[in-house]
């Protein structure tokens, strides 16, 4: 069994010593071997987890199968969004090396979230860093797909262009078909 | 842009009066907001006013008590993306107050109107002068937050659906989080490693 010292989480530097012992007092830490979920996508949230040791996955289904969006190491808080809002998980999140996480159930998060002592106050601000960087990451990644999207819209060439070169391939007897690598190079007009 | 400090050109009852309107401020005791009072700064925007430049960076958020803010994408010069209408009683600017970084957008002045503005370092010091507003304020930030985090999800989805809602993810049945893994010891002995 391995030992945690919660003082060398830089995401809990701030926590004084009462702090953490009260933390690890309402969030047991459980161990998750490589590989195992600590939360399934779609399911309703009834935790979120502070990363103690270890590395997680997130990963969700998308067109071609499960992928890996996100890997968050030790310090982080995962799994916080379902119970903020109360829907399903938007995502798995799968350990992907030998884990150790402090686990909150929804009664203490909620209770957290409502309390105004200086424990609360210093996890509330730390549950809205994790939310800000998970849609800093979000915000990244929907950058990246639309780029590609517009990449890919632009090397494409649109359904009138393809009448165009249908029509004139015609005049040679041939079919769009025929000829599967067409360049489509527009002439400055 | 016109700006406006706290004790000099609104007097301290018309700014009180101007923050109770601000949903987060409603419902709080005189004194937390007074604590309040000490830590913002009123700001009196007019329509197209700049008040956050998109890449800069700065450790303070806006709450909107009169007028519409927009945010938008600067995407090359004179060049814009409108992302999104911040209106009264909403935050903006609390992403880059929380958590440094660059500003990801450009907020400006879509109306004049009135803003107040509040440092991250304000905000830490009512955890000490007005502990439950601290807690409120940052409760609507993380509410705020996965709204739009929810939001883009959805949006990421679509896109990678070829622009249609998605179907459902895999659901499991019933309450359905993974089995528990097993606890690391008891409190008493996890106590004793984090301390003893």
């Amino acid at each position: 069994m391995q030992t945690i010292d919660l003082r060398q989480l830089a995401s809990l530097r701030d926590y004084t010593n009462s702090e953490l012992r009260l933390l690890a007092s309402v969030a047991p830490a459980r161990e998750y071997k490589r590989d195992a979920s600590l939360c399934r996508e779609g399911q309703a949230g009834q935790s979120c987890f502070l990363l103690a040791i270890g590395e997680v996955s997130i990963r969700k289904t998308l067109p071609g199968g499960e992928k890996t969006l996100a890997t968050l190491k030790s310090g982080q808080v995962v799994g916080q969004m379902a119970l903020v809002d109360r829907s399903p998980r938007s995502a798995s999140v799968v350990a992907a090396t030998d884990t150790i996480a402090l686990e909150l159930t929804r009664d203490v998060f909620e209770n957290l979230l409502k309390a105004s002592s200086p424990l609360a106050l210093r996890f509330q601000e730390q549950i809205a860093i994790a939310g800000i960087r998970q849609l800093r990451m979000a915000n990244q990644r929907l950058k990246s797909l639309l780029l590609e999207q517009k990449d890919a819209a632009a090397a494409k060439p649109k359904p009138e262009e393809l009448q165009t070169i249908s029509a004139a391939l015609q005049e040679w007897d041939l079919h769009l078909d025929d000829v599967p690598d067409v360049e489509v190079v527009k002439l400055p007009r | 842009m016109t700006q406006t400090r706290p004790g000099t050109a609104a007097a301290p009852a018309q700014l009180m009066a101007r923050l109770r309107e601000i949903p987060q401020f409603r419902e709080i005791r005189e004194d937390e907001l007074a604590a309040v009072a000490r830590v913002v700064r009123p700001i009196a925007v007019r329509s197209g006013d700049v008040l956050f430049q998109q890449g800069a960076r700065g450790d303070t958020m806006l709450f909107v008590a009169e007028g519409r803010l927009k945010t938008q994408l600067v995407t090359g010069p004179g060049q814009f993306t409108d992302l999104a209408s911040v209106t009264a009683g909403q935050v903006v600017g609390e992403m880059a107050a929380l958590d440094p970084a660059p500003r990801a957008a450009q907020v400006s002045a879509a109306s004049d109107g009135l803003v107040f503005e509040l440092s991250v370092h304000g905000l830490r010091e009512l955890r000490t002068t007005a502990p439950a507003v601290a807690a409120t304020l940052t409760a609507s930030i993380i509410a705020d937050v996965t709204a739009r985090l929810r939001s883009i999800d959805q949006r990421i989805e679509q896109e990678l659906h070829g622009g249609k809602a998605p179907a459902p993810a895999p659901t499991a049945p019933a309450t359905a989080e993974p089995e528990k893994q097993k606890e690391v010891g008891s409190f008493g002995r996890l106590w004793s490693r984090f301390f003893g």
